[in-house]
């Protein structure tokens, strides 16, 4: 959905403002990526992104010697075959000079980083980075989410990432249960959502404009929120979920078309999912997924229960900042109406957004309560 | 996918990553072939129903990622698949030697009597060819394949003959074991009788 072109204007000025604080009022930007239109343009983004991520200051240049690491093989294959997402009306030379560049910032990552494991889809979401700020400034925020966001799908197994995926059941389940046991009784599992998840929506989003209106607000917010991005696509479908035969290839087939449409209602499936983080965040879930892991994979590993309290990284950081007290006060103070309950919600996300960062700041330890987690498995 | 069929069968699609798979499911579904068609993350799906001795078949083909660390995942679809065309690049050695473990994780992972079918895809790139058909041959005798079959997505060869063989194939199976018709046996086909007659309609497991 693009704003009306005076909204945009004025937000704009508002992205501009806040770049030109001094020290750059990141939490006001997070704000703006998450509300309507998030960041209106790719000119806007180019300059904002960096911050979110606080790497606007970084110098990090690539390394030699790219094309002698081992996951070179499969990562220009994938590469090779990615024209679908480049812009139209590209010349072949241009063609070639971006996949060149893909395949460097891959590689680049990878060689810098060792101890990540590239995974197909991964090359969808250098590719945006790519697109919108260009091989010089990409590499420092691929690495950055490498090691942060997208830190466990980059594990040597995928199973930290079937494990996030199972968050979606909980989320489900606490919106419309009856969906949730027509989807369990079906067997159509979370796997229709694994390439939503481990691509930021690249991969099935079909505009380029869109997925960086995702990128905007998954760059803003906790690592789990594409999680609850997808649990809003499936709740906005539950009535043709739920009207139909209860079985697993139909229900998933229609998923996964219903993702790869090109009128997906962005802003509402955004404000849905920052009310649902609002109102359940991932500490509250974490034992129902691990319950649907244990019970759905038979992997009898993740049993201690203990362990998965531990999960609660987030918000204990927030707690122990003030943060949390400070959004109760918010609540209790507001009128009951509901933009002025929504904005001191956006205000909320974007807080723990910028609790993230200010850590990242501090030790780069921001979202570590994940793979904090999955090293119990 | 209300319509009618007689006859379901699963039908799942595996091998190394860049060989071909998508293109073989996008060629058989909507007869077009794609030059840069992208990576496939996870699994995908598509449904394609065909008539074989006067039924209809519905086909449910699952087509997933190459690549190795997906396979874990795509195990889970093992278990229910009626077939299995197991594919690999006529002109890269090294997918033509990982058949061995795609076959491997048949046996683990697939019912006994799955239906399977080794293809090697992009025959026509003859300059490029690294895999005898006579090796390949061999091959499929040993991992018990229904047939070893050379496929292009690209030129459209055999790439219906693949399905409409392995359909074929299933449906002789099934005719073989009525009796399983209802039973909930896993490795039994879908049929629901939820019509007067059973076969008349299906139903997805």
């Amino acid at each position: 959905m693009l704003l009306e072109p005076s909204k945009a204007k004025a937000k704009l000025k508002e992205v501009n403002k806040a770049l030109n604080k001094n020290p750059v009022d990141v939490a006001a930007l997070r704000k703006l990526c998450i509300s309507p239109g998030g960041l209106i343009c790719s000119e806007a983004r180019q300059k904002v992104w960096p911050h979110l991520l606080d790497v606007a200051e970084s110098k990090i240049g690539y390394p030699q010697d790219l094309r002698r690491h081992k996951e070179c093989r499969q990562v220009i294959l994938d590469v090779d075959r990615s024209g679908k997402r480049f812009p139209d009306g590209l010349s072949d030379v241009e063609k070639e000079e971006l996949q060149e560049n893909l395949t460097d910032l891959i590689l680049g990552v990878l060689t810098i980083h060792p101890e990540l494991h590239y995974y197909q889809g991964y090359h969808d979401i250098c590719i945006t980075f790519l697109l919108v700020c260009g091989a010089e400034a990409s590499l420092a925020m691929v690495e950055k989410i490498s090691t942060h966001h997208l830190r466990d799908f980059m594990d040597p197994t995928m199973d930290s990432t079937t494990h996030i995926l199972n968050y979606l059941i909980p989320i489900l389940k606490m919106a419309n249960p009856k969906l949730v046991e027509y989807m369990e009784k079906s067997e159509v599992g979370t796997i229709f959502a694994l390439s939503w998840l481990i691509t930021w929506y690249s991969y099935v989003v079909p505009d380029q404009r869109d997925i960086e209106r995702l990128y905007d607000f998954f760059l803003s917010c906790h690592p789990l929120m594409p999680v609850y991005f997808a649990a809003q696509i499936v709740l906005d479908n539950a009535d043709k979920i739920l009207d139909g035969p209860c079985e697993m290839a139909r229900i998933y087939q229609l998923l996964l078309q219903i993702a790869r449409k090109p009128n997906l209602p962005l802003e509402i499936l955004i404000q849905r999912s920052s009310d649902f983080y609002i109102q359940f965040p991932p500490s509250s879930l974490a034992h129902d997924a691990a319950e649907f892991y244990k019970n759905n994979l038979a992997i009898s590993t993740f049993c201690d229960h203990a362990l998965v309290a531990k999960h609660e990284a987030p918000d204990v950081v927030l707690k122990r900042m003030g943060l949390v007290e400070v959004k109760k006060e918010e609540n209790e103070e507001s009128p009951t109406e509901g933009s002025w309950k929504r904005a001191s919600k956006t205000v909320a996300i974007a807080l723990s957004g910028a609790v993230g960062a200010a850590l990242l700041a501090v030790g780069g330890r921001a979202a570590e309560w994940v793979p904090q987690l999955f090293g119990y498995l | 996918m209300e319509d009618k069929c007689d006859y379901l069968f699963k039908i799942i699609l595996i091998g190394d990553a860049g060989v071909g798979k998508t293109c073989i499911v996008q060629r058989f579904k909507t007869g077009s072939w794609f030059e840069s068609q992208a990576s496939t993350i996870g699994v995908d799906f598509c449904l394609k129903t065909c008539e074989i001795n006067g039924k209809q078949i519905k086909l449910q083909v699952w087509d997933t990622a190459g690549q190795e660390r997906f396979r874990t995942i795509t195990q889970a679809y093992y278990r229910s698949a009626h077939g299995v065309i197991c594919t690999f690049d006529l002109t890269k050695e090294s997918t033509f030697d990982s058949t061995v473990e795609w076959m491997d994780d048949v046996s683990r992972f697939c019912s006994t009597n799955v239906v399977k079918l080794l293809v090697g895809n992009k025959c026509d790139m003859i300059d490029r060819r690294k895999v005898s058909h006579e090796v390949a041959s061999a091959q499929g005798k040993s991992f018990e394949v229904l047939e070893y079959l050379e496929t292009s997505a690209k030129e459209n060869t055999n790439v219906n003959d693949a399905f409409i063989k392995m359909a074929t194939e299933l449906l002789k199976q099934q005719s073989n074991v009525k009796d399983l018709a209802d039973s909930k046996d896993d490795q039994g086909f879908n049929i629901s009788n939820n019509t007067k007659s059973v076969g008349t309609s299906c139903c997805f497991g």
